[in-house]
């Protein structure tokens, strides 16, 4: 009933003041309007990432280079240990996994050296990976145009290459039969990936990716690293057992350490998602100063409000208001200020995630929940910052403010 | 019963040296339906009283009673209540809120009752109806003339249908064609049975009191009835003896009527301008 009044109150008085309404809701728009964007693009990403992992098998091993530590909160292990780790993982070790007992088929994921080149035409961008045929199957990646090459190519030097490559090194978009070159040696375009949904579960950039037969790159000279090794195990119940035995053969490989990692589908999904909750725990941090900030914005205003109106504190006093329906008042006038503040970020996020679909291939999702977290966060803010100017308000004397001038 | 009964009511600003009494142990009681006007120098305490009364401030000593009951202890959101359903305040400077229109104004007080809107500006019609601004409703206060103001603030006092009207000098800033429309209002709003209270520095409004205090130095030096419609002797004498004045000299000028006034009556001390402990040892010795 009377929260009500309150609220009419507050809004006329917003709306009476409406350019430093404005001024006072800034902090706290910029704030909601950050978080909820960031917030949007963590979470559109990690839903690509988890299509994509529902969409590979779930007998599917992944081998990383490099032991898997748990990565300090707060430091950028868990994002190093992606990509940097190389080097440990051998083709012997490849080998041998593929003869572990219960393995239906190990793809290498070779790094090669050197950039591929068409012409005077340079593509630096992407990276160049020897696999075998398995690859698209595991990855669960079709061949648009073309084909893949099959195990009696091993040797043969072809390229399947990603539509990225095709746009940015041959300017067209079905270059088959035409040559590229890496280190010299010529690879001719016998297939194009279809376009892959953004994310980056697989480490690789198929739009960005040329593979190439592994034998065929042992030609390219240099060594090939493996970035990674997928393994399919013959069923899904197997792969703990097949992820054990692997895990022996290749720690006697490697002098009894083990300096590499083992990831089941779950464990595969999780190492993501650490990335996510990480920066998910930053933007937290983010969030809470941007909202103190804006709460100490609506704080000051509100103060030199209540100083402003102190005529009117006076006046509403005399005819009956008591010390509480003053209080009631200013920290309404508050919170509708942090309502409004809110409400005007949410729709600047939504705005700034049209602009993120349509100039990159990111996909920010935005979440009911979160924008009721934000919200209900910046209408906290407002009624903490609007106490203390509101019990200011609610305590002054009505002779002196009936008094004063302003 | 009185509808107001003060004992000994005493205000005090400041500590120590710095010691002000606004008001000396004022002792009064008024009964339903008078109208009283209260006059005296700046300083004498006029305003303190009505505050006091008006439970807009708590005097620092003394008792206070209001319809029987006692509020000088009262919390302060009962006496937030109290003032609401029971007085009506009429300020010199209107004090209307500038960003509500008229009618909102008048209806504010009922806000905080918590009536709905629509019962609220029902009231609010009819208090502004018995003030003649009907056809004002929804202008802004800035729209309208200073005695037009003052017609709202009164629509604002009566429309809580309170037992008190406390007016503060209300012709004060008013030019003399609507300070008497003004006057004319408080005295019907008296006609009808209700208890005004009105602070003034122009004798000549007193013709509209039924009973007149004179105070000086936080005392009620004199307390007079007078028929209404009439202007008493003594303040009319006083009125005479002044030389035509300028606003400049205004308050020179009330001094000096107060100057013309009798002596007070014996039992009371006329200047009292002393610390609280002092003062109270000097009232032993004059009871001795």
């Amino acid at each position: 009933m009377m929260i009500l009044e309150y609220l009419k109150m507050a809004i006329s008085s917003v709306r009476g003041a409406k350019f430093r309404s404005a001024l006072t809701m800034f902090g706290i728009i910029i704030g909601v309007s950050s978080v909820m964007t960031i917030v949007g693009l963590g979470e559109g990403v990690r839903q690509q990432v988890a299509v994509q992992v529902s969409e590979v098998s779930d007998s599917l091993i992944v081998l990383r280079p490099g032991k898997r530590s748990e990565p300090k909160p707060f430091s950028l292990d868990a994002v190093r240990s992606f990509g940097a780790n190389t080097g440990s993982l051998s083709e012997k070790d490849w080998r041998d996994t593929e003869k572990v007992e219960g393995v239906l088929s190990a793809v290498p994921v070779g790094i090669v050296s050197g950039i591929a080149s068409y012409g005077e035409e340079e593509y630096a961008s992407g990276s160049i990976i020897a696999s075998t045929e398995s690859l698209p199957g595991l990855l669960n990646q079709t061949v648009e145009f073309g084909e893949f090459f099959d195990s009696e190519d091993s040797g043969r030097r072809v390229a399947v290459i990603g539509r990225g490559v095709a746009e940015d090194l041959f300017k067209e978009n079905v270059p088959i039969g035409k040559s590229l070159q890496i280190r010299g040696k010529n690879y001719v375009v016998q297939g194009i990936f279809e376009q892959q949904k953004s994310g980056t579960f697989a480490v690789i950039n198929m739009n960005e990716a040329i593979v190439i037969p592994f034998d065929a790159a042992r030609q390219v000279g240099g060594t090939i690293q493996l970035a990674q090794i997928y393994v399919e195990a013959e069923s899904a119940d197997a792969v703990g057992g097949v992820s054990e035995s692997i895990r022996k053969t290749l720690k006697q490989n490697h002098a009894g350490q083990e300096d590499f990692t083992i990831l089941e589908r779950e464990e595969a999904l999780e190492a993501t998602n650490e990335v996510f909750y990480q920066l998910t725990v930053f933007i937290a941090g983010v969030a809470f100063i941007s909202f103190i900030v804006g709460g100490i914005g609506i704080m000051n205003i509100m103060f030199a409000t209540v100083s402003e109106r102190t005529r009117e504190i006076g006046i509403r006093k005399a005819i009956g208001a008591t010390n509480t329906q003053i209080l009631g008042q200013f920290i309404m006038e508050s919170m509708v200020l942090s309502f409004l503040g809110a409400a005007i970020g949410v729709a600047v996020s939504f705005t700034a995630n049209v602009f993120i679909r349509v100039t990159s291939d990111l996909q920010p999702v935005t979440t009911p929940r979160v924008m009721l977290v934000v919200t209900g966060l910046s209408v906290l803010t407002g009624v903490i910052s609007g106490i203390l100017p509101a019990a200011k308000a609610a305590r002054k004397d009505p002779i002196a403010s009936l008094r004063s001038d302003a | 019963m009185s509808l107001i009964e003060i004992k000994e009511i005493s205000k005090v600003y400041g500590f120590g040296d710095a010691t002000t009494v606004a008001l000396d142990e004022v002792s009064l009681s008024i009964e339903k339906g008078e109208f009283i006007a209260v006059m005296g120098p700046s300083g004498s305490g006029k305003t303190t009283l009505m505050n006091i009364l008006g439970l807009l401030d708590r005097p620092t000593h003394g008792n206070y009673k209001l319809n029987g009951q006692k509020v000088s202890r009262m919390g302060r959101l009962r006496q937030a209540r109290r003032r609401r359903d029971n007085i009506g305040f009429i300020f010199q400077s209107f004090n209307l809120l500038p960003k509500l229109t008229v009618i909102e104004n008048v209806a504010l007080p009922l806000a905080y009752k918590g009536m709905t809107q629509k019962r609220r500006l029902k009231a609010a019609e009819r208090a502004l109806d018995q003030v003649g601004l009907t056809d004002k409703e929804y202008n802004l206060p800035t729209q309208l003339s200073g005695g037009q103001l003052q017609r709202v603030a009164i629509a604002r006092a009566l429309v809580n249908g309170p037992n008190i009207i406390i007016a503060d000098e209300p012709t004060g800033n008013l030019d003399s064609v609507s300070a008497r429309v003004v006057m004319e209002l408080l005295s019907e709003i008296h006609k009808l049975g209700n208890t005004v209270l009105m602070v003034t520095h122009n004798p000549s409004l007193t013709r509209y009191a039924d009973r007149i205090l004179y105070m000086h130095d936080g005392s009620i030096v004199y307390d007079e009835a007078s028929a209404v419609g009439e202007v008493p002797d003594r303040v009319q004498k006083a009125v005479n003896s002044l030389r035509r004045s300028n606003d400049d000299e205004h308050l020179a000028n009330v001094s000096a009527m107060i100057e013309t006034m009798p002596e007070p009556t014996p039992t009371q001390n006329k200047k009292k301008k002393k610390k609280i402990a002092k003062k109270k040892r000097s009232r032993k010795k004059t009871s001795e």
